[in-house]
């Protein structure tokens, strides 16, 4: 068996798009897709370029633009709608009153934020 | 060739997908969101925080928990978690000189900030803080007695206190790396799957709640947060917060935004957070100056940022954020 040049081209192609594939997961700030929790399961998962609004255990969660938000929900408190939109990795809506999170996919720059 | 490149794409494949097995829940309980983060895969481990935090939640709360059975009934039996956390409470109240109380659940249900939101009448306040003496709770072995209606309150300390019951599961159960979040109170275990200690960012008590003001590289430890921004309500263009003062009754006034504690025991940190909130900025640095085992990040409304020294070189600060940094020294 013999390494043609072909195979050679092909196996460094694959090697290349692997770590390309790699850094892009590791390091993306703004993130691609975000994440819709009710009650600690995923239920939704919806990618940022594509608007869209569903309803989730009495939030209702937008995408606009690349960013999404809650803007709505049957809570009392509206610490929910209040948060605002994001569009960066690791950052998170929650609406404790309806056990719904919405948070952006991929690595966070921190491991946790206290307040 | 043909049979190389197959295995030359696994490898690719799992490269690119690389990254360590890990355990992740979301809990509702204890009156916020928890999130439980654990390097390594262990299912069994997340299941016995999350039995442990159900249990406590179900103890503590004062709205829905054997607490407010107790409180209601002006007596009642108390389980382990309240037993402990009443000795624990004590002992914290004592050390702050009474700013940091368990015993503030009449004014406190009386405002209800977060629920009814109402602003009470002075003899209403008058009433309810009279019910407030450290005289009137009495724990002998397991009976718990409060007098003159009484009512105990831990919600700010039963979070600090549950992290603690968490980092003990971890601890004994050999877990390498966790980061626990129980509604902002975070505990950071041991070291990433990287061999390195965690960044922890510090909300900005002015921005929402993903803008932070600094970060802190840390192992070990918990980040605990005071201040007037987490609850509150707005009435006649007034806000009052959550955060109430033994002495007057009232939503303290602080010279503070927030207090943040960072410490190796999580009872602790959160006490002192609330404490020395109250309390404000200089008798908050002198209360460190005087103690040991944990630092501060002191966020003025003159958007003045205070770091103890001992966290000069653990912190890095959000340049964008408009606030100026100094340092503590004992």
């Amino acid at each position: 068996m013999k390494l043609r040049k072909g195979d050679f081209l092909a196996a460094c192609a694959v090697i290349i798009l692997a770590t390309a594939l790699f850094s892009v997961t590791i390091s993306s700030s703004d993130g691609n897709a975000a994440e819709v929790k009710k009650d600690g399961r995923v239920e939704y998962i919806l990618p940022l370029e594509k608007d869209a609004e569903i309803s989730v255990s009495g939030c209702t969660v937008r995408v606009l633009n690349g960013k999404v938000s809650v803007i709505s929900s049957t809570c009392p408190d509206k610490v929910c709608e209040k948060t605002g939109e994001i569009s960066k990795s690791g950052e998170v809506i929650v609406c404790v009153p309806n056990r719904v999170e919405v948070s952006v996919v991929g690595e966070s720059m921190y491991d946790a934020i206290a307040g | 060739m043909k049979k190389i490149l197959p295995g030359f794409l696994l490898i690719c494949v799992v490269l690119s997908s690389c990254t360590a097995p890990f355990t992740e829940r979301t809990l509702y309980v204890m009156d916020t969101v928890a999130t439980i983060r654990l390097f390594s895969e262990n299912e069994e481990v997340a299941d016995e925080i999350e039995k442990t935090l159900r249990e406590m939640s179900a103890s503590l709360s004062a709205h829905d928990g054997k607490l407010k059975e107790i409180n209601d009934a002006g007596q009642g039996e108390a389980d382990e978690f309240i037993s402990e956390l009443f000795e624990i409470s004590k002992e914290k109240s004592k050390e702050t000189g009474g700013v940091f109380s368990p015993y503030l659940g009449a004014p406190i249900e009386l405002w209800g900030v977060g629920s009814k939101n109402y602003v009470p009448q002075d003899d209403e306040i008058k009433k309810a803080l009279a019910t407030t003496d450290e005289a009137n709770a009495c724990l002998e072995k397991n009976k718990l007695s409060l007098k003159n209606g009484q009512r105990l309150n831990f919600g700010a300390i039963a979070k600090g206190y549950a992290t603690d019951k968490i980092r003990s599961i971890l601890a004994e159960n050999n877990i390498s790396g966790a980061v626990i979040s129980l509604g902002g109170n975070v505990y950071v275990h041991g070291k990433k799957e990287n061999g390195k200690e965690f960044l922890v960012a510090v909300r900005d008590p002015l921005g929402s709640e993903n803008e932070w003001i600094l970060t802190l590289m840390l192992s070990d430890s918990f980040v605990i947060t005071s201040g007037d921004y987490e609850r509150f309500f707005e009435k006649d263009g007034k806000r009052y917060h959550h955060i109430i003062n033994p002495e007057t009754g009232r939503p303290c006034e602080s010279d503070l935004l927030a207090c943040c504690v960072v410490s190796k025991n999580g009872a602790e940190g959160d006490a002192l957070s609330t404490a020395l909130y109250v309390m404000g900025k200089e008798k908050a640095l002198s209360f460190w100056r005087e103690g040991d085992g944990f630092e501060l990040v002191l966020i003025g409304r003159d958007k003045t940022v205070t770091v103890t020294e001992g966290l000069w070189d653990k912190f890095d600060p959000n340049e964008e954020k408009g606030y100026v940094y100094e340092i503590a020294k004992r």
